[in-house]
Formats: structure tokens, sequence, C-alpha cells
């Protein structure tokens, strides 16, 4: 059986493998830009809309989920409040990053274009991510459950007769 | 007026998707039956859009959706005749299902190469504009999902040597084909469009992260908030002899032994 330090130290491993992972892929993709020609990407104005955009939806989306999941006995208005608020000031903020000219290229500066073209984009890649996650662990879970096990040599022996034994 | 339409039938909907999946897990069965209803309703509302799927950025994202159902498909399929096929005792298929299972995971990989090669999803000769931005994102992910599913089977599974391997694999694979297609392109679009949709993509997920993991750090804090305003429970009372006599009666009804 592992111990909680076993635990710490193997997830740090997983931790440390996504990491290089993420970094090798940044990599690749600076050497491959400075190598050829590439089209003008602000990287940090997508990395700022994105973060606000997935900011409001994660929020607006367990705003409604606490409100389907609310009931009599669930004192659930910090979390509705919160969360519903905590929507409202992220849609702010996108507005003022817009307005004040920190804008995606190729789209009408208007804050709307920015944020529906925004927002598709996410979801766009937000069902990459769901794709890959359920193509990779179905890969995985068939292959993990394929491995045939001898059978429990328990579920073979017969029940005894207390009675007869008594006897 | 289109502006208006997409709104209905193509932004609301997706509001209230998380609304309609709250509603489907709830316990109570109205609920589950509101839900239901409503998601009926929102998926209604969306394939009944009037606009040509290439009139707008919204109506394209429902094509790369339509386009992407095949290879999808075929991989669920996959999965699920090769998982109920293997030696599992639950709801077991029979065992010569499982080769087609693999075939149809094949299959579904090799209609993905296709497309991403040979057949961008097109409109009357138009391609659709997500589609790079699409594939980036998911070869992106496929690198670092696979490649931690691989870790996993192997620091956490017992002897899941080959399991890691082709988990491994595919996460090698999708890393040498996202290189590929900055490097090379494809026979439809030139690597400069392919590296500026991995950059930009790069730059989505990376807030996505960032901006999903700020709001769930506010949430864990808003749930933690009310449970340490919800106070102490008060004591219970004891049970009268009416409760407790109708407790033996249950208990020696079930149990078989008189009370």
């Amino acid at each position: 059986m592992k111990n909680e330090g076993d635990v710490v130290r193997d997830w740090r491993a997983l931790t440390l493998v996504v990491l290089t992972l993420t970094v090798l892929i940044f990599i690749a993709n600076i050497h491959l830009e400075v190598r050829g020609e590439v089209e003008d990407v602000d990287i940090l104005s997508r990395f700022a809309h994105s973060a606000i955009i997935s900011f409001i939806f994660v929020n607006g989306a367990l705003f409604m989920i606490t409100l389907a999941l609310s009931h009599k006995h669930a004192k659930l208005v910090e979390q509705a409040l919160g969360t519903l608020l905590a929507a409202v000031v992220g849609a702010l903020l996108y507005g003022l990053l817009v307005d004040s000219g920190m804008t995606v290229t190729g789209v009408a500066t208007d804050v709307w274009s920015q944020f529906s073209i925004g927002a598709i984009r996410m979801l766009t890649a937000e069902f990459a991510i769901l794709l890959s996650l359920s193509a990779s662990f179905g890969i995985l879970l068939t292959l993990v459950t394929g491995r045939e096990t001898p059978s429990d040599p328990l579920l073979e022996l017969e029940s005894t007769s207390f009675e007869s034994e008594e006897e | 007026m289109l502006g208006l339409t997409l709104i209905w039938q193509y932004w609301l909907p997706v509001f209230l998707l998380p609304l309609g999946i709250g509603l489907v897990v709830s316990n109570e069965s109205q609920r589950r039956f509101t839900g239901k209803v409503l998601l009926v309703l929102l998926t209604i509302a969306i394939i009944a859009q009037p606009s040509p799927l290439d009139s707008n950025p919204e109506g394209w994202s429902l094509h790369l959706l339509i386009s992407l159902i095949g290879p999808i498909i075929a991989m669920l399929f996959g999965i699920w005749f090769t998982l109920f096929s293997g030696p599992i005792p639950v709801a077991p298929l029979p065992r010569k299902v499982r080769p087609f299972g693999f075939a149809l995971m094949i299959l579904s990989a090799a209609w993905f190469a296709w497309m991403v090669f040979e057949a961008r999803p097109t409109i009357d000769g138009v391609a659709n504009p997500w589609w790079q931005h699409f594939v980036t994102s998911f070869l992106t992910a496929q690198v670092v999902v696979a490649g931690f599913a691989a870790a996993f089977a192997l620091i956490m599974g017992d002897s899941r040597f080959k399991e890691a391997s082709v988990m491994a694999f595919i996460s090698i694979a999708s890393f040498l084909l996202l290189i590929y297609l900055l490097a090379q392109g494809t026979n439809s679009d030139d690597p400069v469009f392919w590296r500026s949709a991995s950059w930009g993509a790069l730059g989505d997920l990376g807030g996505m992260l960032f901006g999903s993991g700020l709001a769930l750090m506010i949430f864990i804090t808003f749930v933690w908030l009310g449970e340490k305003r919800m106070g102490v429970p008060e004591s219970v009372e004891p049970l009268s002899e009416e409760e407790s006599a109708t407790i033996r009666d249950i208990i020696s009804t079930n149990s078989g032994v008189d009370k």
C-alpha cells in the first residue's frame, strides 16, 4: 500500500511530465516561427481575451448549475450571488479591455464582435480538448480492461453446511 | 435581423446549456424531465436556425461540428465495442467484436488524417475558417493528454508497460503530426497559416487554463464562505417510544428475527 509521501511523489512526477510536454510544444512553435514566416498573431491579446472570456463562461456555467441543483435545504445564496457577480465583473473587465484598445487582430474592434469571435474560438478549443480527453482515456480504458486475470480462487470454493459439521 | 436570430438561436442555447445539464443530473424526477425538455428545445432552436451556415462565424462553428460527426461516431463506437467485448463481467459483448472495435478506432484516426491532408471541410469551395484552430488545439491537447495518460499508466498502474507504450506512441505521433503541419503544411494550406493558427491556439489554451482556474478558485472560496456561515447544527432529540417501536418493527421484518 502506498503511503502519503509516495502519492505526492507520483503526482509530482505526473505534473512534471505535463509541464515538460507543454514546454516542448512551446519550443517547437517558437523554433518554427523563427525559422519561417508567420502571420501577425498577438499572443498576449489572445491570452488576455481567452482568460477573461473563460472566466465569464465558467462563472456563468457554475451559476446556472447552482440554480439547477438548488433545493430548499441548500444554502446556496453565497454561491449563486458570488458566481453571478464574478461573471458580471468579468464582462465589465472585458469591455474595459477592448475599449482600452487591446483587441485581437483580424476582427472588428467593437466589443460584441471581439467577444463573439473570442467565445467561438474558445468553444472550438474546448470541443477539441473534450475530444482529446475522451479519445485518450477511452483508449486507455479499453487497454487497461483488456488484461486477462486468473479468477479469484475463493469463488471456486463450495459453501459448507454448518448443520452437518455440528453433527 | 441576423444578429437577433443568432442571439436567440445560437448564443442563448449556448448560455442555457449548463442549466439544462444541471437539471438533467438533478435527483428529482420533475427537474430531470424539465432538463431533458430544455435540452431538446435548445437543440431544436440551433438546428432550426434559418441563416445559411456559411453566412456567419457562428454558422461555420456548427459546420465544423457536423463535419466531424463521422470520425467522432467511429471513435465512440470503437471504444464501446472494444471495451465491452473484453474480459469484463459487466454487460459483455461477444469476444469476436473486439477486433472490429479496434478497426473502428483506426478508421476514425485515418478519417481525421484524411480530412487534415486531403479534405478540409468546405461549403461550395469556401474553407471552414475554424478548421486550423480546431486541428492545432486538438493536436496540442492530444500531445499533453496522451502523454499524461502514458505516465499515469506507468506510475500508478501495476506492470502497465504495454498500455503506457501505446499512449506514448499516440502522444509522439500527435506531436510529429503537429510539427509536420507547422513545417510543411497541407495541400490546401500553406505552413504559414498553420504556424499562425498554432501560435494563436497556444495563447488561447494558456488563457483558458488561467481564466478557468481562477474562476474555479473563486468558486471554491464562495463554497467555503457559505459552509463557514452555516454554523454548528443543533443537537438531535432522542427517539420517542413510538419511533423506537417503528424502527424495531422495520428491523424485525427485514432481518426475520423476532423483536
